[in-house]
């Protein structure tokens, strides 16, 4: 059995939820606050931070405004990673290490006009993912940033899209959280996975492919 | 190994003739090398900083060079002294050509699950905060002129840090910050890039003193053999990024560091 705690909020965390629960986790779902009150082992950690889908160009934005879109999510990511610390290390250097993964757009690894805050934030994630697997890494703690198409983690119709991009998804499709991530993230987990970390793993159905 | 100093010069090139920069962190080190090397290459130069006793000397040590330069009070964590930096060297010189954000404070070194609140709250005003304003305040003049913003940033952000972790975090948001301000700016004629160097500076030598290895390791991970120096090996990046031959050059991270990270 795999205990999952996600922390985040929306359509794109409810439709995790759903497909990890159809997958055998025990999921919880909450806040830091929570995270950081639950006394059980977890196997995995999930921080979907939460960033605005509507653009905003960076000289109308308030100084308010700057700081909830790129600040406020890093913030947050780091109480996560503080409160996961405990719940995900392993005493036993022959366990499987516990993960934690944030899940990013795209957009934020090229830059999107209009997102610059909400960027600045998401690339700011994956440094501490490396810097917390670097730190953690014989503590039995492993990390990994998901990188999806904004078409997947924003709303239908919101957020930025893939307009770095010369041609669509080399599948296709964008993905779909339930079906195309959610399994992605029970990968992460198992036993064979466990040697991967700090990295960025990009699902976005090959529209990403830089380094 | 230590790198080779830079002499005295009164002017090496025009690259920048009539151009103005501005630099945040300008009293020393990387801050310093940058806005002397600008200067060199006709710019004017001003220096942000948030002791005037130190940035008013070397302001006046590159004016005894010849160089136009002047020293403003700004402590980047402020808001309002940076946007009166701005407005004070627009006052000077009517236009601003390139601006570099080089100031940095606070420490978020140890272990990451207990981190120092006041030194990543630090850390985050003086480097991203401060990114943000700095962009806000000299966005208008950089269009006025088809300008440059330039954001020190390090290796730190692009392979993260077991050492310091959050300062890798904010290393890494402000390359975030840069590359959707590439997008956004592109159109206005403004280029936003990063630097990440290496260089002998006085906050590299704290480093060593605490950690009196840190040198060695840092030289024999560079293929060049030897840590940068601030005028000569940083400075003509930031040239670079200030004039015309970095005219379609934007969005990105230019590593200066003798080749020591090599990962982009």
């Amino acid at each position: 059995m795999t205990v999952t705690h996600l922390v985040g909020s929306g359509a794109f965390v409810d439709a995790l939820v759903a497909g990890l629960r159809a997958l055998g986790h025990v999921v919880a779902l909450g806040d830091v606050g929570s995270l950081a009150d639950a006394k059980e082992r977890v196997d995995l950690v999930v921080h979907v931070p939460a960033v605005p889908n509507e653009p905003t160009h960076l000289v109308d934005l308030t100084p308010e405004a700057w700081a909830a879109a790129g600040e406020a999510p890093l913030d947050e990511a780091v109480a996560v990673a503080r409160a996961a610390h405990p719940m995900l290390a392993r005493g036993d250097a022959d366990a499987t290490p516990g993960r934690l993964a944030w899940i990013v757009p795209t957009t934020t690894l090229g830059g999107a006009a209009g997102f610059v805050a909400s960027g600045a934030a998401c690339e700011g994630i994956r440094a501490l993912a490396k810097g917390a697997a670097k730190q953690w890494g014989t503590d039995g703690v492993v990390t990994t940033v998901v990188a999806v198409a904004p078409e997947a983690f924003f709303a239908a119709g919101a957020g930025p899209h893939s307009e770095g991009s010369l041609s669509g998804p080399a599948l296709g499709r964008t993905g779909e959280p339930e079906a195309d991530l959610a399994p992605l993230l029970d990968l992460l987990v198992d036993p064979r996975a466990a040697f991967s970390t700090g990295g960025t793993l990009v699902a976005d159905g090959g529209t990403w492919m830089a380094p | 190994m230590s790198s080779p100093s830079s002499t005295p010069s009164p002017r090496v090139g025009d690259l920048l003739d009539g151009r103005v920069a501005l630099v945040t962190g300008g009293a020393s080190g990387i801050g310093l090398g940058m806005a002397t090397a600008m200067a060199r290459h006709g710019a004017a130069a001003v220096l942000a900083c948030r002791r005037t006793e130190t940035g008013e000397p070397a302001a006046e040590a590159l004016r005894a060079d010849g160089h136009d330069a002047t020293c403003v009070r700004c402590d980047v964590t402020e808001p309002d002294d940076v946007h009166a930096a701005v407005a004070a060297t627009l006052d000077r010189h009517g236009r601003l050509d390139c601006l570099v954000h080089n100031a940095v404070a606070g420490k978020a070194s140890g272990p990451l699950q207990h981190p120092s609140d006041e030194g990543w709250r630090m850390l985050v005003a003086s480097s991203l905060r401060a990114s943000f304003e700095c962009a806000r305040a000299a966005h208008d003049a950089l269009r006025e002129v088809g300008g440059s913003l330039v954001l020190l940033t390090s290796a730190a952000g692009m392979e993260g840090s077991a050492a310091t972790p959050l300062y890798g975090a904010v290393k890494a948001a402000q390359r975030g910050l840069a590359k959707g301000l590439a997008a956004e700016w592109g159109p206005d004629g403004i280029r936003v890039n990063c630097v990440a160097p290496v260089a002998h500076t006085p906050a590299l030598a704290g480093a060593i003193d605490a950690d009196p290895s840190l040198g060695e390791r840092l030289e024999a991970r560079t293929p060049l053999g030897r840590i940068g120096h601030p005028v000569d090996d940083i400075g003509p990046i930031a040239v670079f990024l200030a004039s015309d031959l970095s005219r379609h050059v934007t969005g990105q991270t230019l590593s200066v560091d003798g080749g020591g990270f090599r990962g982009l």
